[in-house]
Parts: C-alpha cells; structure tokens; sequence
C-alpha cells in the first residue's frame, strides 16, 4: 500500500513537469517558474521586430546548492524532449551550470543568460514560449525569474 | 542494520582504492576555509619577460612534457606556508566562486569569466615557471575542439594521456577526484569544431561573447561547463562531483589548468574572427588580487588581460600546423593525365578546420633555419587503381616540366625544383574509402627544401605545383610519359608546422 501511495506521488510529481506564465509584456509581470524535475515551459512574450536578430534572455536561474544544470532550451516547441536533437530548427543552446557546493544563499547563485535565437524559429510579433528540457537522463531543478526576448 | 553496514563498507572500500591511489583522503569542500592569506597589495606593472608561446598539449614534445609535470610536482611540494601552494591556487578559484560563503562577487556568471581566468592563469603559469627555473615556461592548452584531420591526428575529445597515467604519487598531473578512464571520450556535438564554430558566428558582439557584467559569458554555460561536468563525471554529467565537476574545487585539478588556456585561447580566436573589440571601462577597471610568483599579493585589472600581448607577454600557437590554402579546395579533386598537371596553391593563409582562424600573430609566415619551422606539401587521397603502380614526379614552380625534360635533367629528389618522386606499388586490395576500382588512399607529406620554403614564403603560400607521370623501361631506357594514367588525389596543399 506504501508503495502504491509513493508510486502516485512519483507519477503526479513527474507528471506536473510542464509549468507557464503568460506575461502581458515581455519585461512586465513575472513570477518565478519552477521546474520540479521535468522540463520547464514558460511564456517569453512576443518578438519585437529585430533586423539585427533576437535575442533570449533567461533572468536569475538558479539550480540548487551542489547540483549542476544540463539543459537545452528550445523557442516555441514546447513538446521538445530530451530525445528532439540539437539540429531542431527550434533548439537555442544547450547550458551546463557547474556547481557551486558553498553558495552563500545556499540556493545556488542566480544566473543570466543572453542567448541568440535561431532567425528561422522565431519571426517578429511571434509569441514566444521557452521550454527547458533536461537530458542525459537528468533532472531539472531550477527556477527562472524571468524569460523575455529582445533585439539584439 | 543491514542499511548502516552496506554503505560503512563501500566508504571503507572507497577509502582504501583512493589510498592505493595514493590519493590525499577526500577533503571537504572548503567552507570559509578559501580565503586568500592577507597581505600588502601592490598593483601589477606588467610582464617584462620574453613572449611567451602556449602550445597544444598534444604537440609538447617529450621534454616539454617532462618540465610540465615536475613544475607541478614542484607545486605540490610548496611547503604550505607559501601562498602559492597547489591548494592555496586552488582556493583562490574558490574565493573568487563566492565559495567561502562571503559576499566576494563570483567572476564565473558574467563578464568577468573571461579576464578573470585569464590572469589567474598567468599569475600560475609564472609561478611554475619561477619553480622550474624557466621564464619561458608556458601552460599547455587542452584543444579539446580539434576535430579529426590528417594534419593533427585524432580527435581530442579525451583527457590527454599526460594528465592520465600513474597516480597521485608518480604523476603530477594527476587527480584522484575525476571520473574519467582513458577511453572516456567527450561528445564532439558538445565541444568539436562545429559546436566551437555556432558558437563563435552566434554570438558576434561583444555583450553575448563576453558577457555583460550582470550576464553570462556564452562560453562559460557552453564548453566550458560541459568539460568541467564531464570530468569531474564522465558517467553521469548530471551528478556533480569533486574536483572538476564543482567550481569550488576545480583548480586543484592540474586539467583545469589545460582547460582554461583552451577557454582563453576562445577569446583570441573571437579576436580573429570580428577584431579586437572597444572593451567598456567598467569592464576593463574589474580588478582582482593574486598571490605573484614572488610571494606578493598583486591587483590586476582586466585590462592587464585585454592588452595580453604587451602586459602578459603570451601568444598561443595553433594547435594544427597552419594550412596555406583555402579549405574550400580541400574537396576538390583533380585527376591526371599523362601529361603533366600543374596547379597552384592557395594565396588565402587559411586552418584546415572548420572551427577557427589562427590568432593573427601566428600567421606570420617567417621560414628560415632559425625558426625550426618545416614547410610541407601535402598530396592527400592519391588513389591509383587496384593492381597498377604509378611513378610521379612532384615539382614546385617548373610548369614547364614534363617526362622528357625530367629525363634530361639530374636533379635528385629534394634538390632543385624536383620536391619529390613518389613510387606507388600496386596495392592488391582496395581501400574500403576508395572509388570502386581504386586502391588505397595514400596521404604524402614532402618536406620542402629550404630555398623552395623560402620561395614559398616570398609568395606567401602562391607556388606552382607541377605532378608529372613519368614511365621507366624497365631495361633502363629513357624516362617518358607513360600511355596511360589513372590517378587521382585531392589538390596540393603546404602547411607551415
């Protein structure tokens, strides 16, 4: 019965992998998302028009004290998974965040990443959604403050 | 009591395979235990040395090797009242990571990643210099971007041997805490000449290639976190383990060391790639102390390491010999005649990788005897077919020859404008990479003379190549051009090694 019981909550905590916010603008309201093991989507607002290119920002991610981040992002394919290959038109970048075992917050510092979007993935008054997807049979715990898209 | 004993007994057997290592007991990480040893501070006034030049790790020579490991065995014997200690360098990487628990900025998650590394790793590399009596001693880089070529060899995607064998006591650059073997092997998609390439042509200003200083240098997330992880655990990147794979301990690792240069050397080829950039003042006013080679703790700025040439007097040398044409006409292939072919090389001084542009100072094309340099014509993928022999005579600027001016003429291979003459046996069997009816691919490389060289120099790489097919009696007549020839190869190319 034990079991059974642990079993649910591993299925439902696996299950609750997929977490978004919308935001009216791209720098307006955010609240921080959460990825619980899983991937992690969330809403980047809508492209401005760029003839330079775009770029993506993710605001304050933190993974935990002691643990490394391995993930790769993806723009608007929200069903990326740990198998959809870096050669997808959509993937951004993949991220390796080594630990820090002794952050003074004991959180894990926050981290801001500034990463050039593919031009063909994302056109300009597209809304953009960014998914995380941890591989190598990872697990994804972080938090990200914010997500938004800019010119370059 | 099961619960308790299973993991008391793989502690004990972890133990005792570290201790057979020779390893030092697995420490803790430092917790307010990194902090630097105080110390009047005076400001860097830049290298007075000679240039000093970082090579690839994979092209130390043997002695190169040797120096490389007693200067780190010197290191390690620091008694530890000296500052500059293997462990007090390693602390400093963990002061500076915020990982004494204080309110010291961490340099890894914005711009001052790059510069910060930079002269850490000079403030070392002078030190050990100073250990081993040599002012010239310079940090291999671990070029783990090098794809496979004719040129360079295999790729290097694995911890370079030096780093690898023995163990703690019999090898300097050894660490107990990685988890690789010598046959763990990176994946290129994450580190090779492709990735280092997207890497470079996406982020193209400076804000996304260095960082601002509250984001992200986009190399420090990329390669450079992927190699961390994978040697700290090559079998799970995902678990972070001591020394490599957790930022508080990764300097005590010797590999760190290989691996910043190669992160550095990013930075040069970024140069090489979209000019030396306007670096902000606040970028460059970003000042951190170190402990010198002689025991004095020093303020550098980053704008010691963004003037590199002139304040920390080192250059890199490119990892591959440099390839005087352009890559493009790598893929053609030309077929011969009977007759005499002849065709130029490339004017374009150009890597054969895909990957990068050498620094610029290394493209100084400077051959004499002095300079120990070589200058050698490569013939790659000379294919003759299965079961036939072909003899070719290999000339440089004499368009005008051909079989019969060949059998007038004395010249012995390597004197003259005769470079070489080549023999190709028939091959029995035919290479599984050629053409059908083909036999093996055959790579020649010929070194030149040195008055071709330093022609070949006066022309910046721009010379005549002239294959000429010859047929000999074999009752020892004339030489003339045979009836038939069969043979084809990819277009000549010089590299300056």
């Amino acid at each position: 019965m034990r079991t059974r019981t642990a079993l649910a909550f591993a299925t439902l905590f696996l299950a609750i992998s997929v977490t978004s916010w919308a935001c009216d603008t791209n720098k307006a309201k955010h609240k921080k998302a959460r990825a619980n093991g899983g991937t992690l989507s969330m809403a980047a607002g809508v492209a401005p028009r760029a003839d330079g290119g775009l770029v993506l920002h993710l605001d304050d991610l933190r993974v935990k004290a002691g643990e490394a981040g391995v993930f790769r992002v993806f723009a608007n394919h929200p069903e990326a998974n740990a198998q959809t290959p870096m050669t997808h038109a959509n993937f951004v970048d993949e991220l390796f965040i080594v630990p820090s075992q002794t952050s003074a917050s004991g959180t894990g510092a926050g981290h801001n990443y500034t990463l050039p979007l593919p031009a063909a993935a994302i056109r300009a008054g597209d809304p953009v959604v960014v998914t995380l997807v941890p591989v190598e049979n990872g697990k994804l715990n972080v938090t990200v403050k914010r997500a938004w898209v800019a010119a370059r | 009591m099961k619960r308790t004993l299973v993991p008391g007994l793989l502690s004990l057997l972890i133990a005792a395979e570290v201790l057979a290592q020779g390893c030092p007991p697995p420490s803790n990480i430092p917790v307010g235990s990194c902090a630097p040893k105080s110390g009047i501070i005076s400001n860097f006034t830049g290298d007075t040395g000679a240039m000093r030049v970082r090579k690839s790790i994979y092209r130390l020579s043997a002695a190169e090797v040797t120096e490389l490991k007693l200067a780190f065995k010197k290191l390690r014997e620091l008694p530890s009242s000296d500052p500059r200690t293997w462990l007090a360098q390693a602390n400093v990487h963990c002061w500076y990571c915020a990982g004494d628990g204080t309110n010291v900025p961490d340099v890894h998650p914005n711009w001052a990643f790059l510069p910060w590394h930079r002269v850490y790793l000079y403030n070392l590399e002078k030190t050990l210099g100073k250990l081993v009596n040599n002012p010239n001693f310079a940090l291999p880089y671990w070029d783990w971007n090098t794809g496979d070529s004719a040129l360079c060899g295999t790729s290097h995607l694995k911890v370079p041997a030096p780093y690898m064998g023995g163990d703690a006591t019999t090898n300097s650059l050894f660490d107990c805490y990685r988890n690789v073997s010598t046959s763990s092997t990176m994946d290129p998609a994450r580190v090779g000449p492709a990735r280092i390439a997207t890497l470079l042509n996406n982020n193209n200003t400076f804000d996304l290639f260095f960082g601002t200083a509250s984001t992200s240098s986009a190399v420090s997330p990329g390669p450079h976190g992927y190699v961390h992880l994978f040697v700290g655990n090559s079998t799970n990147i995902n678990v972070a383990k001591q020394d490599m794979g957790v930022l508080e301990t990764a300097a005590r690792d010797p590999l760190f060391w290989a691996h910043h240069a190669n992160i550095d050397r990013l930075w040069e080829l970024w140069i090489a790639k979209y000019g030396t950039p306007t670096y902000p003042q606040a970028f460059k006013d970003q000042n951190w102390v170190f402990w010198n080679q002689n025991t004095v703790r020093t303020r550098m700025k980053a704008s010691d390491a963004t003037d590199r040439a002139t304040r920390l007097k080192y250059r890199y040398d490119p990892p591959c010999p440099l390839i005087l044409v352009n890559p493009n006409i790598l893929a053609q292939v030309i077929t011969l005649t009977p007759g005499p072919l002849t065709v130029r090389t490339a004017v374009v001084p150009s890597p054969e990788s895909a990957e990068m542009e050498p620094p610029r100072e290394t493209r100084e094309f400077n051959i004499n005897g002095d300079t120990g340099k070589n200058v050698v014509l490569h013939l790659e993928d000379v294919e003759v077919p299965a079961d036939e022999s072909a003899i070719l005579r290999v000339y440089v600027n004499q368009p005008d020859a051909t079989a019969e001016s060949a059998a007038a003429d004395d010249s012995v291979p390597g004197t003259g404008r005769l470079v070489e003459e080549l023999f190709i046996v028939p091959a029995k069997t035919p290479g599984s990479g050629g053409h059908e009816g083909h036999g093996h691919k055959l790579h020649f490389k010929i070194a030149l003379p040195p008055d071709i060289a330093a022609e070949v120099e006066r022309a910046k790489g721009d010379v005549a190549v002239t294959i000429v097919p010859v047929s000999v009696s074999v009752l020892g007549g004339p030489e003339s051009a045979p009836a038939a020839v069969n043979v084809r190869m990819k277009k000549p190319y010089i590299s300056v090694d």
